[in-house]
């Protein structure tokens, strides 16, 4: 079992008072190709733990390493970079940009990656036609419903074929037969390219097909439960 | 440069935010719009009363003016004139000048000796033409024996029709045409209620004192004592309308709606004759022609640079003092107020004096800075919405991997977009009320265009520069905050 991301030792604290250590200390292996969902009540560190995973927060002890790249060794511009080609994120709520119709908002991580245009264009109508939004590429995200603007979000994500992608709580603001949906879609990338997903989630239908269930509690691991097949890739 | 074309999209875009941040940008550059033209330069119509009585835009004073005090030589004041904000505190520390130093026959006279005027007069650009002051002491004679004190005054015919438009301030009567220049044809103020009382066709017997010589100044000296009569024809009535003045004294209960308003104009006792009319009376109770004055009158080629011409004079002539006729307006502090009178049957008009002059006619730099300053205060405010108000879009873009140096390229292409387009729209606006004034004056389009693209480009300029300078500092912020932190912002 090889792990392509791994936190150790993570902690965070937050200068509030006399300091709230949101996440006192996590450790976690997150195999390759695998599909980990993290639950835990609320306010347990779960969104800390994901920033944290994502490079969107800076630790205030322990590291990350993804893909053997530890975080603490990137400055800002390194860490922007493995955000852009390695790590695909998905909000809540959803985040898409509202100036940008939905063909931008996925076409634009590939911009800044550089992607040579015709490419960008064949690639963005793919991750469209895969979510089923090709029929909206040209609407701007308040013309979108929500189901449809995380479909975009997960489009989004993707767009760069990243190594890891991270999702917050992506059903919690859907009904269930769209948060099925978004399930789907994610079981589908797993499945079929392989894509190694963290989702943060109460959403049972993610818990059901994981392949590894982290329970948090007070900014700690409770339990960990791993299930038949993990590491297979 | 995907940062940029996202930027020129954002602006194109959003219209909600553009039009916020636009409108703001216009306001502030049209504020410095505003007080740049101010201070540049008068509207082609500024202080037109006061330059139709005088025939003149600038007015020119020979040497220096010296004002005897009590305590005797030691004491002494010479006012040289040198620039108004002197003549300001001058004011301020004698206020018995508020009410005297315009007036020539005040003073100690000092005059120009008109054979020996300065040859810069018509070189100094700008300078249309000048006219001696031409102004004599007399007394109107009425058929009931009365005696009214007036100030005869010689009228450039040409330039009073071309430059002052004179012909549409007379009430009654027509004014005089060219070619009754020499003629015994007079036109009176209306606005006296003695000389009100003529009518065109009237006769007009006026009593000048002669002149007996010259003081050691330079002045006439004037002998009251065998005065020679003129018989004038009443050509018509001037009135040099300075539009209304509310009704004082008037309490709320007396009446309803916003107080009632007088219409007032320059009271000034004088009967004007045309120029060669004039010369002809001087020359005859002188015994001489027109040599001495106590003042020059420079009608400029438009108003728009009265204050320039004015700078140019008063540098080719450093012992004379130079004034546009809107500054010497402003710093006489005079000004007309209306009261009921005692008895309730009508109202009258009085002089009254400000110890200030008003800030507002004559736009000083201090006043065009704090202009600046609000403008430049918008600015910042308006950069601060746009950065604050979309941390989170910021939070996203990082999220998704743009580093803080596209985030602050990002922000500043966008206010550049902003500044640029709501500075533009906003000088445009306010511009051309002044371009029309341009325009309507006897600039040269090309030198309309050139003071133009000069105040655009200071406009433009300085609302783009503060754009650029206050959007770096909260864009540089956000962009070195944390992604995380800007996502919970709401
Ligand atoms: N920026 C912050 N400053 C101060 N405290 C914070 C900050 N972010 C989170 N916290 C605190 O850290 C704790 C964990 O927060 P976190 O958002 O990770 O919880 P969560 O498990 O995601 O909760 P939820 O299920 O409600 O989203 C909470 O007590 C929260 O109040
Ligand atoms: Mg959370």
């Amino acid at each position: 079992m090889k792990a392509i991301l791994e936190a150790t030792a993570l902690g965070r604290r937050f200068p509030v008072g006399e300091g709230v250590w949101a996440l006192k200390r996590v450790d976690l292996a997150v195999p390759r190709g695998a599909f980990v969902v993290i639950t835990g009540p609320s306010g347990c560190g779960k969104t800390t733990l994901l920033n944290l995973l994502g490079g969107l927060d800076r630790p205030t002890r322990g590291d990350v390493v993804l893909k053997g790249l530890a975080y603490s060794r990137l400055d800002e511009s390194g860490l922007a970079r493995l955000r852009r080609t390695e790590i695909g994120f998905v909000f809540q709520f959803f985040n898409l940009l509202s100036d940008l119709t939905a063909e931008e908002n996925v076409a634009l991580p590939m911009r800044l990656a550089g992607l040579p245009p015709a490419e960008i264009t064949s690639r963005t109508a793919a991750l469209l036609e895969a979510t089923g939004m090709s029929h909206r590429a040209r609407h701007t995200p308040h013309e979108l419903s929500g189901g449809e603007q995380q479909r975009v979000a997960v489009a989004r994500a993707l767009a760069n074929d990243p190594a890891i992608v991270l999702a917050d709580e992506p059903t919690g603001n859907l009904d269930s037969k769209n948060s099925e949906d978004i399930m789907e879609l994610f079981r589908r990338f797993n499945r079929e390219k392989g894509q190694t997903f963290v989702v943060v989630s109460h959403d049972p239908g993610f818990a059901e097909h994981a392949d590894m269930v982290v329970r948090m509690r007070d900014g700690e691991v409770q339990a960990l439960e791993e299930r038949e097949g993990t590491g297979a890739c | 440069m995907v940062f940029v074309r996202m930027a020129v999209r954002n602006v194109a875009r959003n219209w909600n935010r553009t039009g916020m941040i636009i409108l703001g940008m216009m306001v502030a550059s049209g504020l410095m719009t505003l007080t740049m033209s101010l201070a540049t330069g008068y509207a082609e119509f500024a202080y037109l009363p006061y330059r139709q009585m005088v025939g003149a835009d600038i007015l020119i004073y020979p040497n220096r003016f010296v004002f005897d005090s009590p305590g005797g030589e030691a004491d002494r004041w010479e006012l040289r004139r040198p620039d108004p904000d002197l003549l300001t505190d001058a004011r301020f520390f004698h206020p018995e000048l508020a009410r005297g130093y315009l007036s020539p026959a005040d003073a100690p006279p000092a005059v120009f000796d008109l054979q020996d005027v300065p040859a810069c007069l018509g070189e100094v650009e700008g300078v249309a033409d000048w006219e001696p002051g031409r102004l004599l002491r007399a007394y109107v004679v009425f058929e009931d024996g009365g005696r009214l004190r007036v100030t005869l005054r010689g009228r450039d015919i040409a330039a009073d029709r071309e430059r002052y438009r004179m012909p549409g301030s007379v009430t009654v009567g027509r004014y005089f045409r060219e070619e009754q220049d020499g003629e015994w044809v007079a036109l009176v103020n209306e606005a006296v209620p003695e000389l009100a009382r003529l009518w065109p066709g009237s006769r007009l017997v006026l009593e000048v004192p002669t002149v007996k010589g010259f003081g050691p100044g330079g002045g006439p000296l004037l002998d009251y004592s065998e005065p020679r009569t003129y018989y004038f024809l009443v050509h018509g009535r001037y009135s040099l309308s300075l539009g209304t003045v509310p009704l004082q004294g008037v309490s709320s209960e007396d009446r309803a709606g916003p107080p009632p308003r007088v219409p007032v104009a320059i009271d000034e006792p004088e009967v004007w004759v045309p120029a060669g009319t004039f010369d002809r009376i001087y020359a005859e109770v002188s015994g001489a022609p027109l040599r001495y004055t106590g003042q020059l009158g420079v009608t400029v080629e438009t108003m728009v640079h009265a204050k320039t011409v004015a700078r140019a004079l008063a540098e080719a002539l450093p012992h004379c003092s130079v004034l546009t006729v809107p500054q010497e307006a402003a710093l006489s502090g005079l000004h007309y107020e209306a009261y009921l009178s005692e008895d309730g049957s009508g109202v009258d008009v009085v002089r009254a004096y400000r110890s200030r002059s008003t800030l507002a006619v004559d736009v000083k730099r201090e006043l065009s800075f704090v202009a600046f300053l609000a403008a430049g205060l918008l600015v910042v405010a308006n950069m601060y919405i746009l950065v604050t108000q979309r941390r989170r879009e910021i939070g996203v873009l990082k999220a998704i991997g743009s580093t803080g140096r596209d985030i602050v390229v990002l922000i500043l292409t966008e206010a550049v977009g902003y500044s640029l387009t709501g500075s533009l729209i906003g000088f445009a606006a306010i511009r051309c009320l002044a371009t029309l004034t341009l325009l309507g004056s006897s600039v040269t389009f090309v030198e309309g265009l050139a003071l133009t693209l000069e105040a655009a480009a200071v406009v433009v300029g300085t609302t783009t520069l503060t754009a650029l300078v206050f959007g770096l500092l909260p864009a540089w912020e956000a962009a070195r905050t944390p992604s995380a932190a800007l996502l919970t912002d709401r």
